[in-house]
């Protein structure tokens, strides 16, 4: 239920635009500290990755097409392997799901007027479009990174990658990772101390609880990766020997390092599609979610215990038995959450009554291909099936069933369940239908095969296969899935595309939603809402005189905060109004602090260490001069 | 056994039964494979110690830190039984985290049973 | 200011829950650097290798215990600053730099005589040693960096946003010479 003004109420409307106006036009948008229009900005970006991780996919799809196939190079299919690994986990999914929908609508379903830390917000989406040019530039040198997206050595060592490409991925995403950490540190603050009153901890959306759990989880696994890429590169570049057996050096100690970042990196891809999910569920099933509390606590525990599984993707290194049992027993309990999520969801929508829009009929696509993707998972906690199967397309089959499938089918789900909020406009339903059936075959079409691919014995990563093996067929179905797939998602794009400018007006709450960004207008302006909301329940939006008594409030005048750019702070367990928060506006320190660190990295990339020091003495100065100015208090 | 849910056996009880099997289950795991780890390198442990003695009092140490988590987990629970999951604070709070405590507490004594039971049985031969 | 809002007692600011998310990444980061370092010295016969002299003691320790001394300084600074005596925290921030940066200025020397008796390039206890080492030393000389900020906005005059500063650099004060002591514990194992 929207909030109707009165003649008090539109005076600090009035005010309320004024103060939080920002300019017009591309310095609008490149000195912007609204985490909407940073949403909007990941969004395209991410979508921009996508598609570059797309084509790579088709050629790969196409080289393997048919037997001794020679479309491309080995060297260059090394390349395309590797870019696609890196550009969808670390530029496309990571960034869509928690700085397209994480940003955008965090805040809004917090009842927020922003997040805690506006400019460090704008400073994460300049370092990962930064990052992602850098990673890129290799690929137009012909230098992308070759080694596979966890880039073992001694293969990525100095020995055997000569070449710069190897920096490129150390450097890159060393320098991505500066983005997702303040990312993280931005999101827990704002969930903490950013909710609005009466949103205590057991009152919390299930999708922030997703994104509390992504923000720990980033803070955690970030560390690992980084320590690998660093000992990496002070091997490959200053000749230290962290890697190297002649010296004392371990390359296993990059398998643990990678893995102890990789699998937490798989529960974060994840979780913000749980949290897609838990958010359309009620509302198009019309009930609240069965068993609120353990979905929250599985969300969390997925990412916690998620820390310990790690040496699952090293069963067949030849590990000593009892260190690999403490794994082994870990990646079998992390079943458990998964399943309560997936018991309450289909519980949700069986006890509940089910309208299948194009939104929900991506979550059933989710749940379908998580199920089948669990289940090939789960196998793989049995060291012995492991080893059997390791390396093999049976692997491909499982991650990209759990990725694609279950990580990116919420997030499609998602944009067209948003896209009236965000845009004020709906899509056509009709065509947004035909857009899943298709996406959902060619997706069953490009993986399930590679089960049987797997069983039969094709390794990963070949560049191609001689024939009579009986693995042709299977290939050709998967290249003609790859290209349906393509064709669903291109849909996807021309509906959303369309209905920016041709879609019918949607309105606040086109869909009766649960959460609050359903209770201001489509789009949202830039303060959010015109008085803080207060809640007393996780569906505030199906709290009719909650909405009703924040309409009184915002005639009266209480806690609209109209007085300069502010946001109410309240405590971190029962979100109890604490503070009024003065949020910076606009800033030009964002974007250049990552420009500095751009040419900090690009430097230290051609070896050029002096001037590198130069950049980050630089990006001190800009972080002195983002501080210089402080926020006016009471 | 009732607490007061809000007084300071209560609210310590009540962090004890969310974080305690948790808690336990990091030092087991980090614990465990370090010692495993260091026992079964080419080298041995370097202080001398022995592979099964370590895993099982740490086993069984940590067991017993999860296994008092969960009976805290229990007290909140009862004492808070009858209130709602999504009621108000303080008491909708905590009879929320001490449902979670009540769920995550069993899987963290499993995943130390199945480990610890298996480490009885295996050792340093490569996998 | 729109609506009168007073923080409770012992809400913690924003800004010091970003620094205490700092502080547990960047004590992830040291984990890792500490259990990779203790990994490999379960891989080879000898830690350190025959090549290398066996790390010293005193100093180490020594230098340990004087930058653990000076984070109760700036935690006192904090505390003065927070009651408005803008003098006092000036001063406390003050001494607390000077033997922070004697730290590193004894760690530096001592770094340079390291490399004059064995290359980080010649062993992986050697790669390990020096790579503990220089990050901790980057730390202490990123705090540097934040007390001489500190230093010069105090003398602008006290505020909240610059109370809270002082408060942020206490709490990473307090993380690095702990940093520090699990460091220097670590790198000097072998010869206890």
């Amino acid at each position: 239920m929207a909030i109707e003004a009165g003649t008090a109420a539109r005076a600090r409307i009035d005010r309320l635009e004024r103060v939080w106006l920002e300019h017009p036009g591309v310095l609008g948008w490149l000195t912007t500290t609204d985490h909407k229009r940073i949403g909007i900005l990941y969004f395209f970006t991410s979508l921009f990755f996508f598609a570059a991780g797309g084509v790579e996919a088709l050629l790969i799809r196409s080289q393997l097409l048919v037997p001794n196939e020679t479309l491309v190079s080995p060297g260059a299919f090394n390349q395309l392997f590797t870019m696609h690994g890196l550009t969808m986990i670390f530029l496309f999914v990571i960034p869509i799901s928690t700085g397209a929908f994480g940003n955008y609508l965090l805040p809004l379903m917090i009842g927020a007027r922003d997040m805690a830390f506006p400019r460090m917000n704008a400073f994460s989406f300049w370092a990962f479009l930064c990052s992602g040019i850098f990673i890129y530039t290799g690929l137009f040198m012909g230098n992308a990174p070759d080694a596979g997206w966890f880039n073992y050595v001694p293969l990525a060592g100095k020995q055997f990658s000569p070449g710069v490409n190897i920096d490129f991925y150390g450097l890159g995403l060393i320098f991505n990772s500066v983005s997702t950490t303040v990312a993280a540190i931005n999101f827990i603050v704002t969930i903490f101390k950013l909710r609005a009153p009466g949103m205590s901890i057991n009152r919390m959306p299930l999708f922030c609880f997703a994104f509390l759990a992504v923000s720990f989880a980033l803070l955690f696994a970030m560390p690992p990766l980084n320590t690998a890429l660093v000992f990496l590169e002070l091997d490959r570049l200053a000749g230290f020997d962290f890697f190297n057996i002649g010296s004392g050096g371990a390359p296993l100690l990059w398998q643990h390092l990678f893995w102890l970042f990789g699998h937490p990196e798989v529960y974060i891809i994840i979780l913000p599609a749980f949290g897609i999910a838990t958010a359309i569920i009620p509302t198009f099933t019309r009930r609240r979610m069965v068993a609120f509390p353990l979905v929250a606590l599985a969300e969390i525990l997925v990412a916690f215990i998620g820390f310990g599984v790690w040496v699952h993707h090293m069963f067949a290194v030849g590990l000593a038995t009892i260190t690999m049992v403490y794994f082994a027993a870990a990646s079998l309990i992390i079943v458990i959450p998964s399943a309560i999520q997936l018991f309450a969801w289909i519980t949700t929508m069986v006890t509940g009554t089910p309208r299948f829009k194009t939104p929900l009929l991506w979550i059933v696509g989710f749940i379908t291909f998580f199920i089948v993707g669990g289940l090939s998972g789960i196998s793989f906690a049995v060291i012995p099936f492991d080893q059997q199967l390791t390396d093999t397309y049976f692997v491909v089959a499982h991650f990209h069933f759990v990725i694609f499938g279950a990580a990116v089918f919420p997030i499609l789900g998602g944009m067209y369940y948003w896209f009236p909020k965000v845009t004020g406009r709906m899509y056509h339903e009709g065509v947004g239908q035909l857009s899943f059936w298709l996406t959902f075959f060619g997706t069953a079409l490009t993986f399930f095969p590679m089960h049987i691919l797997g069983l039969l014995g094709m390794p990963r990563r070949e560049y191609t296969y001689p024939d009579g093996l009986g693995w042709q067929v299977y290939n050709v179905i998967e290249t003609a899935g790859s290209y349906v797939l393509a064709a669903g998602l291109l849909l996807v794009a021309a509906n959303l595309g369309v209905s920016l400018f041709r879609g019918r007006f949607a309105g606040n709450d086109p869909w009766g939603g649960d959460t609050l960004e359903w209770s201001t207008t489509s789009p949202p302006p830039p303060y959010n809402y015109p008085v803080i909301p207060v809640v007393t329940s996780p569906y505030p939006m199906w709290d009719l005189a909650d909405r009703e008594e924040d309409a009184r409030r915002l005639e009266r005048g209480e806690l609209t905060l109209e007085g300069g750019h502010e946001t109410l702070g309240s405590s971190v367990l029962d979100a109890e109004p604490d503070e009024v928060l003065e949020m910076p506006a606009e800033s030009p320190w964002p974007i250049l602090l990552a420009l500095m660190l751009a040419g900090a990295f690009a430097l230290v990339l051609t070896t050029h260490y002096g001037s590198a020091l130069v950049f980050l003495g630089l990006a001190a100065v800009v972080l002195g001069a983002w501080h210089w100015k402080e926020p006016e208090t009471a | 056994m009732r607490v007061d849910p809000t007084g300071l056996a209560g609210k310590i009880l009540s962090w004890y039964g969310l974080l305690g099997a948790p808690f336990a289950w990091t030092i087991f795991h980090v614990g465990g494979v370090g010692i495993a780890t260091g026992a079964c390198s080419p080298f041995g442990l370097r202080s001398g110690g022995d592979l099964q003695p370590a895993s099982l009092a740490l086993g069984f140490g940590t067991l017993a830190v999860a296994v008092g988590g969960l009976g805290a987990a229990l007290v909140v629970y009862v004492s808070t039984r009858g209130v709602d999951e999504e009621g108000a604070p303080p008491l909708g709070r905590i009879h929320f985290l001490s449902v979670v405590g009540l769920t995550i507490a069993p899987l963290f004594i499993a995943i130390i049973l199945m480990a610890g039971l298996g480490g009885t049985a295996l050792g340093c031969e490569q996998g | 200011m729109s609506t009168a809002l007073t923080p409770r007692r012992g809400t913690l600011p924003n800004g010091i829950w970003a620094v205490a998310l700092v502080i547990a990444t960047e004590g992830a980061f040291l984990g890792c650097l500490i259990a990779s370092y203790l990994f490999l010295a379960t891989r080879v016969p000898e830690w350190p290798p025959p090549s290398v002299p066996e790390p010293r003691v005193l100093a180490p320790v020594l230098l340990s215990v004087l930058l653990v001394l000076t984070a109760p300084l700036v935690y006192a600074a904090s505390s003065f600053a927070r009651r408005g005596r803008a003098h006092a925290a000036w001063l406390l921030v003050f001494v607390a730099f000077l033997l922070q940066a004697e730290y590193l200025g004894a760690q530096i020397y001592f770094f340079h005589d390291d490399l004059s008796q064995f290359s980080p390039t010649g062993s992986a206890y050697a790669s390990a040693y020096f790579t503990l080492l220089g990050a901790h030393h980057a730390h202490v000389l990123a705090g540097l960096l934040l007390d001489v900020w500190l230093l010069l906005r105090l003398l602008g005059g006290l505020t909240p946003y610059r109370a809270t500063a002082v408060r942020v650099a206490a709490w990473y004060w307090v993380f690095v010479a702990g940093m520090g002591v699990l460091v220097t514990l670590t790198v000097i194992s072998p010869a206890l």
